[in-house]
């Protein structure tokens, strides 16, 4: 990494040094992700072999998923909506060095909620489980922590595919609102209306091969094959906000 | 062109948004220490020249160099500039001091102090609240400091006293002229071209697109363009003074009781001794700038 993409990350990560933003990310997606995985456990039989340690998480991967698609397309979009990117472009000249630093902030956010998210659901898990008669402290041992730690690590590379899809928004549209309405609106409602539709297609489209990814894989579907569609996914959205920005006179 | 003996040195610089044009092959030069005002009325292309100089456009066509450096490698020459363009822009929700940490962290700077350059500004009471609470003057102020962020040799300044009351505009005069005397060469927009007459002493003037002057001040309002004003000591002698300036070809008018004589400051010596030559005796005689604005009008309807 360039001196100057270090800036940028280093500036960026400025912005998520903030009390009300960490309170309100940090506080709202332990919420959500106490309230999904105490229901998913709730709604267990006794002895259920189905539910084990990530079965929560994995739950809980969607909400932070479009947590992650809101936060990097606002913080991306908001440069342009603020006119801070002129600001920003004058002190960092090199536009590929702002990009590198933003995604490399958004990175490091993406983690530690990931992080985060896995460690809260984790506990609720452990908590739940005791009640409903599964041991789930082999999932802690040996060969399965390993496994354990890879399904958090796939976890968080699907949601860092929903962020980047976040910013390639921004990028395009350089409305916060309509970024994150355009994102939203695909995610949630155009590729649930195509999946239903066309049941074949529904795991190949975008958000939902990401979260194949997050899970370490789907039915039918294997970890390398999630792993290269959403490369080819990213790239598709990628080059052209990549190229626009490049391209596109920084003015209001 | 000019290379190196002028902070902003631009050359047939034009900027095309489709089949409009909005800066037309301007050619000007911008001395190293000059405050330099750069005038023209909505639209005529100012934001649109310092956008191209910072790179944050591209040109249609053209050249342009910033202190020494083309414009198309501003990695060579952004890291001594700093700019206020379109308005101070910062992230509402975050204080001065914050902002101007983020900007600080990104220009690449550690040890920046975001307190002195708050202080500089006269904004150090208010450092810790968010941005978002803050006047137009404040906004404007805190613009400016993140402009002095890297201590630039060069400010680029885009209309800062926008929207600010008459404290506040002094108070931003008194700023730019204080950076000035440490050696800094500034850039300045500005619609209010009283206070641009006050404190530069180089115009480039633009109107359309197009470039109507660039120079120093003397040149725009000194010497020739003064006016002389006389008054004989009888007011009936006013008709003869004004024949005597009409038969040299001099532009003659008469207002209260004075004989204006457009553009002729440099000849008061003169103009005396034709007057006591025809037994007219003066009570006064003063010389009078056109004001920056007059000028500006007067150019405007020219062209």
């Amino acid at each position: 990494m360039s001196k100057s993409a270090f800036d940028a990350t280093r500036g960026e990560l400025l912005k998520f040094r903030r009390l009300s933003f960490l309170l309100s990310v940090f506080g709202s997606l332990g919420v959500l992700t106490l309230l999904i995985v105490g229901f998913a456990w709730s709604r267990a039989e006794k002895h259920s072999s189905s539910m084990n340690l990530t079965t929560g998480f994995d739950m809980a991967l969607f909400f932070l998923g479009i947590l992650t698609l809101c936060i990097c397309a606002s913080y991306t979009a908001q440069e342009y909506t603020y006119g801070t990117l002129r600001n920003v472009l004058v002190l960092t000249p090199s536009r590929q060095a702002f990009l590198i630093g933003k995604l490399s902030a958004l990175s490091a956010l993406i983690f530690f909620l990931t992080l985060y998210t896995f460690l809260v659901s984790s506990v609720v898990s452990l908590f739940m489980s005791g009640r409903h008669g599964v041991n789930l402290i082999p999932s802690l041992e040996g060969k399965a922590l390993l496994t354990t730690l890879a399904h958090c690590l796939n976890g968080f590379l699907g949601t860092m595919a929903l962020g980047i899809f976040g910013i390639a928004l921004g990028l395009i549209t350089r409305s916060p609102i309509i970024a994150i309405s355009l994102g939203l609106l695909w995610s949630l409602i155009i590729e649930s209306a195509l999946g239903g539709a066309l049941p074949r297609i529904g795991r190949w489209l975008p958000t939902a091969n990401f979260e194949s990814l997050a899970q370490s894989g789907a039915t039918g579907f294997t970890y390398i094959h999630c792993l290269g569609l959403s490369a080819f996914y990213l790239l598709l959205i990628s080059l052209p906000a990549l190229y626009l920005f490049k391209q596109r006179d920084v003015s209001q | 062109m000019s290379d190196n003996s002028y902070a902003i040195s631009v050359e047939g610089l034009s900027k095309n948004y489709g089949t409009r044009r909005s800066v037309s092959a301007l050619t000007f030069n911008v001395p190293y220490g000059s405050i330099c005002g750069f005038v023209g009325p909505n639209g005529s292309g100012k934001t649109t020249t310092m956008r191209m100089l910072l790179s944050l456009i591209s040109k249609t066509s053209g050249e342009g160099r910033v202190l020494g450096s083309a414009i198309s490698e501003p990695m060579k020459y952004l890291d001594r500039v700093g700019a206020m363009i379109e308005g101070p822009a910062f992230y509402p929700s975050m204080s001065g001091v914050e902002n101007l940490k983020i900007f600080a962290r990104m220009g690449g700077l550690r040890g920046t102090d975001p307190n002195s350059l708050l202080a500089q500004v006269g904004l150090a009471q208010r450092g810790t609240s968010k941005y978002k609470t803050y006047s137009l003057g404040m906004k404007q102020r805190l613009g400016i400091a993140a402009a002095l962020i890297l201590d630039p040799e060069l400010l680029i300044l885009d209309e800062p006293t926008n929207g600010l009351d008459p404290n506040g505009i002094q108070e931003i005069r008194e700023l730019i002229t204080g950076l000035a005397q440490s050696g800094r060469t500034i850039f300045i927009s500005s619609h209010l071209l009283s206070e641009l007459e006050v404190i530069c002493d180089y115009f480039v003037m633009l109107k359309a697109g197009e470039l109507m002057y660039a120079g120093f001040k003397e040149g725009l309002l000194g010497g020739n363009n003064c006016d002389l004003i006389a008054k004989p000591e009888f007011g009936v002698d006013l008709a003869n003074l004004a024949n005597i300036a009409a038969l040299r070809g001099l532009d003659t008018s008469i207002r209260g009781g004075f004989l204006h004589i457009q553009r002729a400051g440099e000849l008061a010596a003169e103009f005396n001794r034709w007057a006591c030559e025809e037994e007219i005796y003066l009570q006064s005689l003063t010389t009078s700038s056109p004001s920056l604005e007059t000028k500006f009008f007067e150019m405007s309807a020219n062209q």
